[in-house]
């Protein structure tokens, strides 16, 4: 992993099209700004893996006689 | 009973190898359908429309997302959220916060996450027999 220092105010570069800014640090918490065409997405690692979760609970949790007792099949 | 597979380019969140699925309605119950991966059934999700289980479900598709699926507009999708059941009797959990957006045309499918929206991964509801 790259790390780098930055001070309040500074900024940096990823590739040529996306700007992270440093917009405030303070007690522990940072600030950031981000400067990216709309197609990168950013969104939080801690919903990333909760969405993981959730999903493989989905797949471990079927029961598929529960579900079959919820919503009877079909009789054609 | 009718089935369609759908393709995901990049599968759904924990479950990156699988790209196609099958989703069909296998219940009486029109409302909830089944989506399963086609090289591994045992790969399954029950999936709701979020309308069924919540009420003024609103939700922001971007448009790189409609690119992504190739949708044909607004018109042209189907949202659906996916379905845990709980150890608890009648209790089910809906994914609200990451829906699966289906393009009926291209038959393609992506799961987006709403990280701004305030919608639950775990949205609590009784099932209703």
């Amino acid at each position: 992993m790259l790390v780098l220092s930055r001070k309040k105010g500074e900024s940096f570069y990823i590739g040529d099209d996306i700007a992270i800014v440093i917009l405030e640090a303070e007690n522990g918490k940072v600030k950031i700004g981000i400067e990216a065409d709309k197609r990168y997405k950013v969104i939080r690692k801690e919903i990333v893996e909760d969405v993981i979760n959730t999903n493989r609970k989905a797949v471990t949790n079927l029961d598929l006689d529960k579900i079959k007792s919820y919503f009877p099949k079909k009789s054609t | 009973m009718e089935t369609n597979i759908y393709e995901f380019d990049k599968g759904i969140y924990g479950f990156e190898d699988y790209r196609r699925y099958d989703i069909f309605s296998p219940f009486d119950n029109s409302a909830f359908q089944m989506m399963e991966a086609e090289k591994d059934r045992k790969i399954g999700f029950v999936l709701v429309p979020p309308n069924y289980v919540t009420q003024e479900y609103t939700i922001d598709v971007e448009e790189e997302d409609l690119l992504e699926i190739g949708a044909n507009g607004l018109d042209d999708v189907v949202v659906l959220a996916i379905v845990s059941f709980t150890q608890e009797e009648n209790i089910m959990s809906v994914n609200l916060k990451s829906p699966i957006i289906l393009s009926m045309t291209s038959r393609k499918g992506k799961q987006i996450i709403l990280d701004q929206s305030h919608y639950s991964t775990r949205h609590l509801v009784e099932v209703k027999t």
